[in-house]
């Protein structure tokens, strides 16, 4: 689909000086634990190793990194982010340099946590908790140069 | 700004969430199971929207975390009595693993001095030992341990799933009220095939990998697939004691200090007492005495009552008699607290 796409935005351009020229954003999503050593001086140093396995409980860092590798500057990027369903969203760990963060209860409406509701399952409405989040969304405040790259965080534990 | 099967899944899952209450994970995700993670981004350039771009598939997989919990059962019933048979104290043994497992179980008497049961309803320190100790899984649901029919060991015990664990013992006759026998109730994981369980403590590899996560049991340590819990009997039972003394009546010479000399009429009275702090009725209590050598049985002379003096009460007809030179009397319960007794008069020869 990528390929053919980017052979039509190729003819494009060609059919059409005005439309640019075709721009790759990579994306990549790394899962990390974070581990705590303590060296024989006493000093602790925590280091992220790659989650090959992981037991309930484990917190992961999930870390999305963007790169343009295309020959045009990306503009308006938006990461989205599903939280893997076994797992569940730490308050406040979504991180972006230069991005708005908005999640979502229901993975159509993405706002600030506290401006979003529940409805139970008996009808009544309460305020969103950290623990109902199942997306996060990064709108990135500024344009990718090519070449350049990036990356969002955000902390999730395994139920 | 998903594609558009993304957004018929998420509408999906809208749909699910209206009606769905989200439960609580107790153990956790299923071991084995693989974690994935794509995220998506979609931009522009030059003000036009580009297709949207998933990442790598990022996946983990779910390790087997062993854990269990044991608890003694709060209900212990009736306390046994000396010599019973069978006695049961009840457990329940809940998987907290993230997967099914066996579970091995093994009964032994606790080591004498030990605190047995930290719980509140039974505190003791053990100091007796039970006999025919064994734990089991009551399969046909009768209380008692049958050999053959009864399960020793807990098989596919599903994860967050609860089992309701027996030991059952016999207590020595030779036990006596406010003993304790103590007993320790082990269970060990093991794979559903029956195999022993191994933790892997090698490099980290992608597949699940078995962790040992179970917490200290009393006498057992933790993260060894294994957790083990104290059960107590504490003994319920009477504490007699008997004390026999003599009276000399008359010895029909003197007018008072009667002496014991021959012809005088002597009353004999044993009274038999269960301790104020035993805590079972003794039952069909038999006091028998030999008339003594050199003394005749005086006839009709056998009375009882309750209460810790000969003649302070009578029971009528009298619960006693005399026959080929022995007194028998027979109480048919005596409570904690209580004395009963018999006297008898004998003529000296």
């Amino acid at each position: 689909m990528k390929k053919f796409f980017g052979a039509f935005a190729l003819a494009a351009a060609f059919m059409a000086s005005a439309v640019p020229a075709f721009a790759a954003v990579e994306l990549e999503t790394r899962a990390f634990i974070e581990v705590t050593t303590t060296d024989a001086n006493g000093v602790t140093v925590t280091k992220m190793e790659p989650v090959e396995r992981a037991q309930p409980g484990q917190e992961v860092v999930f870390v999305i990194t963007y790169r343009n590798a295309g020959e045009e500057p990306a503009e308006n990027l938006v990461v989205n982010n599903r939280i893997p369903k076994e797992m569940v969203y730490v308050a406040d760990t979504a991180q972006g340099e230069s991005a708005l963060i908005q999640v979502s209860v229901d993975g159509n409406l993405f706002d600030a946590l506290d401006s979003l509701r529940v409805t139970e399952a008996d009808g009544t409405v309460r305020a969103a908790k950290a623990s109902d989040v199942v997306a996060l969304r990064w709108t990135l405040q500024g344009g990718v140069a090519p070449g350049d790259s990036g990356s969002v965080r955000y902390r999730a534990v395994l139920k | 700004m998903f594609n558009k099967k993304s957004k018929a899944l998420w509408a999906a899952i809208g749909l699910l969430t209206v009606g769905f209450v989200p439960q609580a994970f107790a153990v956790g995700t299923d071991a084995g199971e693989t974690i994935s993670n794509t995220a998506t981004v979609s931009y522009q350039v030059g003000g036009v929207d580009q297709e949207d771009v998933d990442s790598n598939e990022e996946t983990f997989v779910v390790d087997r975390v062993i854990r269990m919990t044991l608890a003694l059962d709060g209900n212990l019933g009736t306390a046994p009595v000396p010599g019973a048979t069978s006695k049961i104290t009840s457990y329940t043994l809940t998987n907290t693993s993230n997967a099914p497992l066996d579970f091995d179980l093994d009964a032994i008497n606790a080591v004498n001095g030990d605190l047995v049961n930290p719980g509140p309803t039974n505190i003791g320190t053990d100091d007796q030992e039970g006999t025919n100790i064994i734990a089991f899984l009551d399969t046909n649901g009768n209380g008692v341990y049958d050999v053959g029919t009864d399960s020793l060991r807990i098989e596919d015990l599903g994860a967050d799933d609860s089992v309701n664990v027996l030991v059952s013992i016999d207590i020595p006759s030779s036990v006596v009220d406010g003993e304790t026998i103590g007993v320790v109730l082990t269970a060990t994981a093991t794979e559903t095939n029956g195999d022993p369980l191994s933790q892997d403590t090698g490099a980290n590899t992608s597949g699940m990998e078995t962790i040992f996560g179970d917490a200290t049991g009393v006498t057992d340590s933790d993260y060894d697939g294994k957790i083990s819990v104290y059960g107590a009997y504490s003994i319920s039972g009477a504490n007699l004691s008997v004390a026999k003394s003599s009276t000399v009546i008359d010895d029909y010479v003197s007018s008072s200090n009667f002496k014991a000399i021959p012809g005088a009429l002597v009353e004999y009275c044993i009274v038999v007492t269960n301790s104020n702090t035993a805590t079972a009725d003794a039952t069909d209590v038999t006091v028998s005495d030999g008339v003594p050598l050199y003394t005749s049985f005086e006839a009709s002379s056998v009375a009882t009552g309750s209460g810790t003096t000969c003649g302070s009460s009578a029971d009528a007809p009298s619960l006693g008699d005399e026959s080929g030179g022995t007194v028998t009397a027979t109480f048919p319960t005596v409570s904690p607290g209580e004395s009963v007794w018999v006297s008898f008069q004998v003529t000296i020869d």
